[in-house]
């Protein structure tokens, strides 16, 4: 009962508060308005912005550089348009704000494509990868499906769509376990895993593998539990931008450039899209 | 038998030798008066005597026990200081009551606390020696609510409280107004009158001359001269205490 | 979502957010009395680890002492990861609350005048008695508005727990802002810990208020 009366006091303020702050936006909108229609200048670098602890896609290299699939396919996808390369690391659960912020120009490193990102107007580039979401456990577990984690603890990146997921279609799954542990990134995920505060990882397949490629002890349990896609976001009303990038994609992809990355990275070739 | 016997008293901060071989007894129920100039080692002597300060070398003796020693060359004190404690009781130029605590407080804990007396003995005890100085209105007072004069009284009667033997007082009108210095004077007069045991170091001469049975002239770490009040002052002896007398009454 | 979905969701979280709060206050205040006392300690080495514990844990990001807390045991000796998040985060919360304590508590005790240990040394007191009797009481009462000051801090910390995945308040808010994509959660978050803070001011100026009954 007080919790209630609490809550509504808070949702009250908070709605107060909002309204000021959406009455403090449309004042400087107009002046944003008038600044706009003067002509672009011509780009010249071009930023993508990565989770940089998301191998093998985006990760930082032995060198202390980011790399991964993503990162060289746009380094190459740059070199063609002629536009100097740049990486952002993104707060992953933040990333579409960090998008809208103007601190990078697009979301690309393994981002599966959610509806929800086109219905808020977000401009998606054609897919580029199959993905399923899968459950890493240790390999002396005994758990062969996800019915055998009932009561168990599992851990989640925060801002992932496993999480989305979780949250989603697979809520009853999850109402199973005793606990979803939401971590900041995929290496806390595992650190939860390998130091036992977790009792399986919920997470996008190429990353699992990736870790067991890398890491002893861990196994991938045999299950389908959501097919998705890979692909790039851009900020709304940025089609052209969009559309150079996937234009400079068929170019690499016609003169060998892809493939040639591609070889580089076995565990995910399998899946890539665009050379179908 | 004396209640304080100090000999070859030795006591240096750093390069500062501020006593030199000093020596000098109290009998019971005499007062004993400390003058002379700033830096002359009267207050340091004070603080020795009372253990806040620690000597070099010499004997420090109360009631014919051994406080502090010399075994083998080296100034050794005794493991039960606490029990030398009980015996003396000192006033401070800033009086250092407890804030926190009323005044009945402060007069009362150390007696329960520290020499576990029955408290209500003790409490009827601390309420008659307020009165007796006019501040049984003050005992649920706080210090911050008294005036500086005030203050000092119930400093006294918090050393009083302990049933001391003798009571130090170290300059107790110094840190006060002069309008205030007579209340406060009128009490250690008063004490003297009943044969409190009591060694005042003070700048107020006429004081030190009316209420004294003897009087010490410090200067520069040693005592210069000794006697009662009316040679000192008015026989001086010293060409030193005589210079030093002359200053005050050019003041 | 509703707003009002989204208060109650978080409001679920504030109580891992409250146990944060108040079981790092009940540890790091006498924690940091002892760490204190290490520091003012006659003991050379005693005081010069105090010290340097000090030092370290001011010195250092409470977010790294966090991972450090919950994955140093397993990183370095094998040890598991407690599957109870409570624990390490407490822990790690103690300590370095505890770094801050120990100095404002050291100010505190050297503010203290002399005349307050010779008056109660002449008096027949034990060191002891002096301490918890004359000194401590006086000194709480200095100390109180810096005291304040470091549990408001405390407050806002707590949402550091996030970074070792325990699902507190402010964990909460985030999966639903990212989940929403809404920034409503952030400002829920904000209004729960002003709402916090404010009945924390409370608090302690009523205890302030109780104890200036007398002026220093």
């Amino acid at each position: 009962m007080n919790k209630k009366i609490i809550a509504i006091v808070i949702a009250a303020v908070i709605a107060a508060l909002s309204l000021g702050l959406a009455g403090c936006g449309a004042k400087t909108s107009p002046e944003e308005s008038t600044a706009a229609p003067e002509e672009a200048p011509a780009r010249t670098s071009f930023t993508m912005g990565i989770d940089p602890e998301y191998p093998p896609f985006s990760y930082l290299g032995k060198d202390g550089e980011y790399t991964g699939f993503d990162v060289e396919v746009c380094k190459a996808v740059c070199e063609k348009l002629g536009w100097e390369f740049k990486v952002f690391a993104v707060n992953w659960d933040q990333k579409l704000v960090q998008l809208d912020s103007n601190e990078c120009d697009c979301v690309w490193s393994g981002m599966t494509i959610l509806d929800s990102m086109k219905e808020a107007g977000y401009i998606i580039s054609r897919p580029y990868f199959d993905n399923e979401q899968v459950l890493l456990v240790k390999a002396d577990s005994s758990f062969n499906s996800s019915k055998d984690l009932a009561g168990k603890a599992v851990a989640v990146q925060l801002g992932t769509s496993g999480e989305s997921l979780l949250n989603g279609d697979l809520k009853d799954l999850a109402d199973t376990f005793s606990e979803v542990v939401t971590s900041n990134s995929f290496t806390s995920c595992f650190t939860e895993l390998a130091g036992g505060a977790v009792d399986a990882v919920f997470v996008d397949a190429p990353v699992a593998e990736d870790y067991i490629a890398k890491n002893d002890g861990f196994r991938i349990i045999d299950e389908d539990l959501g097919a998705e896609q890979y692909g790039i976001a851009f900020r709304s009303g940025d089609e052209e931008l969009c559309a150079q990038v996937e234009g400079a994609l068929d170019a690499i992809i016609a003169d060998g450039t892809y493939a040639k990355i591609a070889e580089k990275y076995p565990d995910i070739q399998g899946n890539l899209l665009l050379t179908r | 038998m004396s209640v304080l016997k100090m000999s070859n008293i030795q006591k240096s901060f750093g390069d500062n030798h501020v006593l030199k071989d000093i020596s000098f007894h109290v009998d019971k129920g005499e007062v004993v008066s400390i003058i002379g100039p700033s830096g002359s080692g009267k207050s340091t002597l004070l603080r020795c005597s009372t253990f806040l300060e620690t000597i070099d070398a010499g004997t420090i003796t109360y009631d014919g026990k051994n406080a502090a020693e010399m075994k083998n060359g080296k100034c050794v004190y005794a493991k039960n200081l606490n029990e030398f404690r009980r015996i003396f009781g000192l006033v401070f130029q800033n009086f250092n009551l407890f804030p926190h605590w009323t005044v009945l407080r402060n007069m009362m804990d150390a007696p329960v606390s520290v020499l576990r007396r029955n408290k209500d003995e003790v409490r009827e005890e601390c309420l008659g020696l307020l009165a007796k100085m006019g501040l049984e209105d003050k005992a649920n007072a706080y210090p911050c609510e008294l005036s500086g004069g005030q203050q000092q009284r119930v400093s006294i009667v918090r050393a009083l409280a302990m049933n001391p033997e003798i009571l130090f007082f170290d300059e107790p009108t110094s840190a006060l107004d002069p309008e205030l210095t007579g209340e406060v004077l009128k009490v250690i007069k008063q004490l003297a009158e009943e044969k409190m045991t009591m060694v005042i170091v003070t700048h107020e001469m006429s004081f030190a001359r009316a209420v004294s049975d003897r009087v010490i002239f410090m200067a520069g770490g040693v005592i210069v001269e000794q006697g009662a009040p009316e040679d000192v002052f008015g026989n001086t002896q010293s060409e030193r205490t005589k210079q030093f007398l002359q200053n005050y009454n050019n003041l | 979502m509703t707003l009002m979905t989204m208060v109650m969701k978080m409001a679920s979280g504030l109580e891992k957010t409250c146990a944060i709060f108040f079981l790092t206050l009940l540890f790091a205040l006498p924690l940091g009395m002892a760490v204190a006392m290490m520091r003012g300690s006659k003991i050379k080495p005693v005081s010069a680890v105090a010290g340097f514990l000090i030092s370290v844990l001011r010195g250092t990001p409470l977010m790294l002492q966090l991972i450090a807390v919950t994955y140093g045991p397993y990183y370095l000796f094998g040890v598991s990861v407690s599957r109870n998040k409570l624990i390490p985060v407490v822990i790690a919360f103690s300590i370095n609350y505890a770094a801050y304590f120990a100095e404002i508590y050291r100010g505190g005790i050297e503010s203290m005048p002399v005349g307050q240990y010779e008056a109660a040394q002449v008096l027949g007191y034990s060191r002891a008695q002096t301490f918890l009797k004359i000194i401590l009481p006086q000194v709480i009462r200095r100390i109180l508005p810096s005291v304040t000051n470091e549990i408001v801090t405390l407050v806002k910390d707590t949402s550091m727990a996030f970074t070792v995945s325990y699902q507190e308040m402010f964990t909460i808010g985030k999966q639903i802002a990212n989940s929403e994509t809404s920034f409503i959660p952030f400002l829920v978050a904000g209004v729960f810990y002003y709402v916090f803070n404010l009945i924390v001011s409370f608090v302690m100026g009523k205890v302030e208020k109780k104890m200036s009954y007398y002026k220093m």
